[in-house]
């Protein structure tokens, strides 16, 4: 299937989005009702936190009704290649996560030249020597700039620890 | 202290000219690549510039913002891509020129319109900047209130195509503005019981991941459905003409004056910027031009008008910042969070307090603007023909780890990086359904300030919300913000007739 074809394809993403805005703007509005209050002022701590979130819930649900896949006419729907987005997203998103993980156990260098190889791979990057050269490339450049010229502090990484012990 | 102090500031410190040079270098390099806008890069270095001095740190950036939203003209030339959105009316004539074997005119031309407009705004800044702040510096929290009001509706109807998308993502912005600490009773508010979110969100991790993350996961996706990148174009610049007729340039001056004025004014406005400015002055300039036949297909007249437009907004959009302390765009809102960090309070009393440093800025501008117009008159084609030989997969990758380290250094949290991520998928879910993030940061900035001045107001007043019909100013204000969000309503009711007109019409023809 084409960029062009996937993309006509409708679908319910928008729908779904403005389902999650509505739970969170309802969660919101609970909890900014909940906040403690001075009895002195008119407008207090609660007044725009509940403004803004209301505002927002009715947004959300005119908007759902208005994606609704039901409806035969879903002109008003953006359309969107989820399928595409969850490649991108998913995997980059848990490499970011990854990436702290990672920087605790093997330190910075280490952890950015895998985190980089990874990221590559997902930019469709497949010449594997190239890929290496510039993950090891970039990994020095940044620790020599940030941490060695800028004086930025990085944890060295647990593993390190160990490794000595291991010869 | 006055324009010639902050020269001399510069002439005394020759340090600060090297700061401008990179300003200029990085920006247009930056501006040039296709996707990646300057705000996002602003984001990125703004980490490393809390190790500079703050003058050095605001000028760098500064001039970092002027010359990448020039060099968004090189990609929307060269690659048929807005190097940045306020490129985008520039891409109608051209690239057609670039077709035609005309780049390095059109470049040229570009460089001038934009050179030409960028100094009116920064004239009108200089002089109406010190003018404005006497005034506003009577101003009280009731007119305060109003002019955060005006700027909140405004930016959430204007900067979005959808008024209501529009004012949402504003809204959306302005209640993570108030998570944490309440600034009057001290108690924690909406922080679920999280005592890191006390202390709120952090402005860097948030940019980042709102403007830096969700390009990469953007530009990832057109990668992956592209699933081939490569040059865009490789020699279409190498024997491109430069000559531009006496007859092309007596069509061009006007234009770019009258294009520079009305830049300049809307500049003036919180939120509309750089891209309504540039398709107003296009829409303007083809509606009065003499050859509207070549519009759109390569005339010199349709790459000079929003050249001139969208670079004359960079100097007054920092106005409402110096006098009232209300970004009038994203970078400007980036540019208030490092006054921030630095300790530098932003509003009327900025010319008293920093006068210096704001005059240094305002010399700053004017030879970065002297000094992007020199690299790109000369360079423009080379940077261009550079750019388009880079393969940005390469690229993509190493702003991804500069990421990490922006986030991260900025309080030395990595609580920040998960922030970041969020905010990243958060700011490609605003793409995609066409929300703006533009509207939540700068709604996010001022979120804060709006609410003390509401409960300032109220607390101190007799007659609770009725203060503000009290104070004209105030409610000149509101009215403008009301004035405007109903334009911009029944605007986007007759698009939406013409477009199902338009529809009804199709299926008749079928």
């Amino acid at each position: 299937m084409t960029n062009e074809e996937s993309l006509t394809r409708k679908s319910p993403s928008e729908f779904v989005f403005s389902l999650i805005l509505l739970a969170i703007s309802i969660v919101i509005l609970v909890s900014g009702s909940q906040s403690k209050v001075d009895e002195v002022e008119t407008i207090n701590s609660r007044s725009l936190p509940v403004i803004l979130s209301s505002f927002v819930v009715f947004f959300s649900v005119i908007r759902s009704m208005q994606t609704y896949p039901g409806f035969e006419k879903l002109k008003f729907t953006e359309i969107v290649d989820t399928e595409m987005a969850m490649r991108v997203v998913v995997p980059l998103t848990a490499i970011m996560i990854g990436y702290v993980e990672l920087v605790h156990i093997s330190g910075y260098p280490v952890a950015t030249v895998v985190v980089m190889l990874a990221v590559l791979w997902i930019y469709h990057v497949r010449h594997w020597k190239q890929a290496l050269l510039i993950s090891l490339f970039a990994s020095a450049l940044s620790y020599i700039a940030f941490a060695k010229l800028l004086g930025m502090y990085f944890p060295a990484g647990w593993i390190w620890k160990y490794v000595p012990s291991l010869f | 202290m006055n324009i010639f102090d902050g020269f001399q500031v510069i002439a005394s410190a020759p340090q600060l000219l090297l700061y401008i040079l990179a300003g200029v270098i990085v920006g247009v390099s930056v501006g040039a690549m296709p996707g990646l806008s300057a705000a996002a890069v602003i984001a990125l270095i703004v980490p490393i510039t809390l190790y500079f001095e703050p003058t050095s740190a605001l000028i760098f950036l500064y001039v970092l913002g002027k010359a990448g939203r020039y060099g968004g003209s090189i990609a929307a030339i060269l690659f048929n891509t807005p190097g940045t959105v306020s490129s985008a009316a520039t891409m109608q004539d051209g690239y057609p020129l670039t077709k035609q074997g005309r780049s390095t005119a059109a470049l040229r031309m570009a460089t001038v319109a934009s050179v030409s407009g960028d100094f009116i705004g920064d004239l009108l800044l200089i002089f109406g900047a010190v003018l404005i702040a006497s005034y506003t510096e009577t101003f009280g929290p009731p007119e305060f209130f109003a002019i955060y009001f005006m700027a909140f509706i405004i930016i959430g109807s204007v900067i979005s195509d959808s008024v209501m998308k529009g004012i949402v993502s504003a809204a959306i912005g302005v209640i993570v503005a108030l998570i944490g600490t309440d600034p009057i009773t001290g108690g924690a508010r909406m922080t679920f019981g999280i005592l890191e979110l006390e202390r709120g969100f952090g402005l860097i991790p948030m940019l980042v991941g709102l403007f830096v993350i969700s390009e990469l996961f953007d530009q990832a996706h057109g990668i992956l459905a592209r699933r081939q990148t490569g040059p865009i174009m490789k020699n279409e610049t190498a024997n491109s003409s430069a000559k531009i007729s006496w007859l092309e340039w007596k069509l061009c001056i006007p234009t770019i004056l009258r294009s520079s004025v009305l830049g300049a004014f809307i500049g003036c406005l919180p939120g509309l910027g750089s891209a309504v400015a540039c398709f107003a002055a296009y829409g303007e300039e083809k509606r009065r031009a003499k050859r509207p036949h070549l519009w759109g297909k390569g005339a010199l007249e349709g790459v000079a008008a929003p050249e001139a437009a969208n670079n004359a907004v960079s100097g007054p959009s920092m106005i409402p910042l110096l006098t009232l302390g209300v970004p009038g765009s994203t970078i400007a809102a980036l540019l208030m969070g490092v006054f921030t960090i630095h300790g530098i309070q932003v509003g009327p009393s900025i010319f008293s307090t920093s006068g210096e440093l704001v005059f240094t800025l305002f010399a700053a501008g004017l030879l970065g603007i002297a000094g992007y117009g020199l690299v790109g008159f000369y360079f423009g084609p080379w940077i261009g023909r550079t750019i388009a030989r880079i393969d940005e997969r390469y690229i993509y990758p190493f702003i991804f780890v500069m990421s990490f380290i922006a986030a991260y250094s900025a309080a030395y949290s990595f609580l920040d990086i998960y922030v970041m991520a969020a905010f990243g998928v958060i700011g490609y879910l605003m793409r995609v359904f066409k929300f703006s993030a533009s509207a939540f940061i700068i709604a996010f900035v001022i979120g804060k300030g709006a609410e003390e001045a509401l409960r300032q107001s109220v607390l101190l007043s007799n007659d609770g919300i009725m203060i503000f019909a009290e104070r004209p100013i105030a409610i000149v204000f509101i009215c403008i913000g009301v004035a405007v969000t109903l334009f911009r309503i029944i605007q986007s009711f007759r698009r939406r007739g013409e477009k199902t007109l338009d529809v009804q019409s199709d299926g008749v023809s079928k």
